[in-house]
């Protein structure tokens, strides 16, 4: 070994440690923030509050879109369920995107749809649209029949069709709440600034979900959807609310978002180019909120309550699909705007958010490959020091699996808290376990994501695969 | 750091199993502070019975007075206020209209404003209130006006205009909200308002559309008095009122209103013609059938529908508009109440 070598490992190392503890150190911040967010946003609900919004005829309209392909096995759950919704005036708009299965032939069925010649101011460019149907059944439904064109373009037809002010829009896979779209227009009634309002997501595979409601709301049983509720209950409940905190998330989840129809077309729509639409929608509309003078206080919400459960992958093969298909999205849509990367002029969002999405989220999977290569060359060049390996372990594995148990312990401070003590250590553990194989397996979808992005230019999902709900029977 | 994370578990087990076991108790309580309240209005247990019932659980008194209160309306609100008056108890009302005064937390000052009313009778819980109207925190003077509303503080309204006339982020819809809770006891009061040569538009704005959703019928003349003023959001308002009362009276100054400038005011009246259930109505609304707005274009459509086989029929002669916006518009009203078959129908199976 050369002492260039040797000198070059090393700093190799020093900086691997230091991004490993600003990571960590960062999320530890962040899911703070979150919790202290949490705190605050449950003390501020008054008494009757909801009673009063479900009630209210000033509460206004919503049109939740729904984009359908292939989803046959769900549909009709997520359907029912949305059309149960604790709200006093909303219409459904399932935008069938040229399902090749029987999703819109099981709409007709079971929902009795009939042709209808809808009307409508088309302000977006979108694939052509075969028909329109609508429910004899629930006069709030109607459907929208059309050629593929990806959720974007399917998001962009359902708004084009829909009526109201405010866009609910959520992805064919999801259950909510009964009241989940009362908590999400809540913020739009207090603040007129507020234009959009992202929420808290979870796993729907332990749910038990009958006739589109919920009976029960169990962990999911097989171990790879439970390492994955660990994931979303750092990322998605605690990380994001403090980003929101700091004006600086970038990724309001397309499987439940609202988003006032006029702030929607004024941005063009969702983008039909990019691999994911809601991460770019998200950029875009931080952009806008910082290049128009009229948008300058507009503001993004996040609701920190778990309104929305959407299914998460069973399978490696999906799993590794879709993880592959979030990399390329995010890479995608912060190299198209780096301009705003550490632009003063883009607030928070170009001076932190930006840079902290491209450096931790999209360029992890970089950073964390070149930890394991030099540990693995560490122990094949016979390199005598354990020390490095140590804290390539500590720092890899032992502070993530921390940041993992702080967010289970936050949660166990709330109304949300698991019930069940074998439920509680089950999630434990896979938090724990999470750093001893299923999170490098995630670093090397990531990293084929990467590949796949900025040298095949793919863009396409992949596959992907749906599970019944579990019922009570 | 392996035996952090172990330690660290554990402690999260704990911790839950804790915070599980505080909460089967905290249920467990309720349950049966609930029992005592409820032997108390039904009058199967006396004052002493019930002081025993509390006792330990007062904490859980305020949240739980309030719900059932809100359940059970009155008479039983005004028994449960009673259960303030025992010894021992009226150290809760000191505490809470302290905090609704003095508390650095906006949120415990929150919380007591809409707490107050259900434990203390409204003579001494109303000049608190009027007083948190003041308050710097825009969700403490909403808060206390829902209180005041509530318990129909009239002499409230004015105050309650002047103080939630607040910046441009917070939406007009929440104040009109709390005068409609108010109901009918504040017609006066707002058309006194509206008759104030001092008074503020914005203002007006939720005076005239409280008393639209009041159904106010004596109201009519002021609101057809400022129909025409120059501020837009008053028009709309108007409109919006008349539609809500269904003055027929009003009837000419609505079709004028069909050529408000602002498309705003044109929909709502298109949509307010329907309630008018007259039949003077269909000319005007087959008029702006092809107005340049959409939305005036479906109010009116929607209006026609609305106003019975003569608006029906104007529909369907609409189909034959020279106006190719009428015509569609026109059909898709009449599909959407299933008068007319979709030209698709063929191409479902």
């Amino acid at each position: 070994m050369t002492p260039s070598f040797m000198a070059v490992l090393d700093l190799l190392i020093r900086m691997i440690l230091i991004y490993y503890i600003a990571i960590h150190g960062i999320y530890f911040i962040l899911i703070i923030l979150g919790a202290f967010e949490q705190k605050k946003f449950h003390q501020a609900i008054q008494f009757r509050e909801f009673k009063r919004i479900s009630e209210s005829p000033l509460t206004p309209p919503v049109s939740i879109v729904i984009s359908a392909y292939n989803e046959e096995m769900v549909i009709v759950h997520t359907l029912l369920n949305v059309l149960q919704l604790r709200y006093p005036q909303f219409e459904v708009v399932v935008v069938n995107d040229g399902s090749e299965d029987g999703t819109l032939q099981l709409l007709i069925d079971t929902f009795q749809l009939e042709p209808f010649d809808k009307v409508f101011r088309k302000q977006l460019q979108t694939k052509p649209v075969r028909g329109v149907y609508k429910s004899a059944m629930h006069a709030n439904l109607i459907v929208v029949d059309k050629e593929n064109g990806r959720r974007a373009d399917a998001n962009n037809t359902g708004v084009d069709h829909a009526r109201y002010p405010i866009i609910c829009q959520i992805d064919a896979d999801c259950v909510l709440e009964q009241d989940a779209l009362l908590y999400m227009i809540r913020p739009f009634l207090y603040n007129s600034k507020v234009v959009a309002a992202a929420a808290m997501i979870r796993p729907s595979n332990g749910l038990v979900v009958e006739e589109g409601r919920i009976i029960s709301r169990d962990l999911p049983d097989r171990w790879l959807p439970l390492f994955q509720a660990v994931e979303y209950l750092r990322s998605f409940q605690w990380a994001r609310l403090g980003l929101t905190r700091i004006r600086s998330m970038l990724c309001m989840s397309g499987a439940f978002t609202v988003i006032r129809k006029e702030v929607f077309i004024a941005l063009g729509g969702a983008n039909t180019s990019a691999v994911v639409d809601d991460f770019e929608l998200t950029v875009t509309l931080h952009r806008y909120i910082h290049e128009h003078k009229e948008a300058r206080d507009f503001e993004i919400t996040y609701i920190p309550d778990p309104g929305c459960y959407t299914q998460v992958p069973e399978t490696l093969k999906a799993f590794r699909s879709q993880r592959n298909f979030w990399q390329r999205a995010i890479l995608q849509s912060l190299i198209w705007n780096r301009d705003m990367a550490f632009n003063p002029r883009y607030g928070m969002a170009g001076m932190f958010g930006v840079p902290f999405y491209f450096i931790f989220e999209a360029m992890s999977a970089v950073v964390e490959s070149g930890a394991y290569i030099i540990a693995v060359l560490v122990l094949l060049l016979r390199i005598d020091s354990p020390v490095i390996l140590l804290l390539l372990f500590v720092f890899g594995v032992v502070l993530g699996s921390l940041v993992s148990i702080c967010a289970i312990l936050l949660q166990a401070t709330t109304r949300m808290r698991v019930e069940k003590p074998r439920d509680l250590i089950r999630l434990l553990l896979a938090g724990i376990v999470d750093h001893l194989g299923f999170h490098q397996y995630h670093v090397f979808c990531r990293l084929v994501g990467i590949y796949d992005l900025l040298i095949r230019h793919k863009t396409v999902y992949g596959y992907r695969e749906r599970t019944e709900y579990k019922s009570s029977s | 750091m392996a035996g952090i994370s172990l330690v660290l578990s554990a402690g999260v087990v704990l911790f839950n199993t804790l915070a599980i076991r505080r909460q089967a108790k905290a249920i467990k309580n309720r349950s049966m502070l609930r029992q005592g309240l409820m032997g108390y209005i039904n009058g199967d247990i006396g004052a002493r019975e019930l002081k025993t019932a509390v006792s330990g659980r007062e904490s859980l008194l305020v949240g739980l007075v309030a719900q059932l209160s809100d359940e059970l309306g009155e008479p039983s609100h005004t028994k449960l206020i009673e259960v303030f008056e025992l010894s021992g108890l009226q150290s809760l009302v000191r505490k809470e209209l302290d905090m609704l005064a003095r508390s650095r937390n906006w949120r415990k000052r929150q919380r007591a404003a809409t707490m107050l009313p259900y434990i203390v009778g409204r003579q001494v819980v109303i000049p608190p209130l009027l007083h948190a109207l003041e308050d710097r925190v825009m969700m403490v003077r909403f808060s206390a006006a829902h209180s005041l509303a509530a318990i129909k503080a009239v002499d409230a309204v004015v105050p309650i205009l002047e103080h939630l006339l607040l910046p441009d982020e917070w939406p007009i819809e929440r104040t009109i909200e709390i005068m409609r809770e108010m109901g009918s006891e504040a017609v006066p009061a707002l058309l006194s308002y509206l008759g104030q040569p001092d008074a503020k538009d914005a203002c007006k704005v939720f005076a005239i559309s409280a008393l639209g959703l009041q159904r106010a019928g004596e109201a009519v003349p002021v609101i057809l008095s400022h129909l025409s003023h120059p501020d837009k959001e008053i028009r709309i308002q108007c409109a919006k009122a008349l539609g809500n009362i269904g003055a027929s009276e009003a009837l000419p100054d609505l079709v004028t209103a069909l050529g408000d400038n602002a498309w705003e005011v044109r929909a709502a009246v298109a949509r307010s013609l329907r309630a008018v259930q007259d039949e003077r109505a269909i000319n005007a609304l087959v008029g702006t059938l092809g107005d340049p707005v959409w939305w005036v274009r479906y109010n009116s459509a929607d209006s026609l529908a609305e106003l019975g086989s003569s608006g029906i029929t104007a529909l369907k002669y609409a189909l034959t508009h020279q106006d190719r916006f009428a015509r569609d518009v026109s059909r898709l009203v009449l599909q959407e109440r299933n008068i007319l078959k979709s030209s698709q129908s063929t191409a479902v199976s």
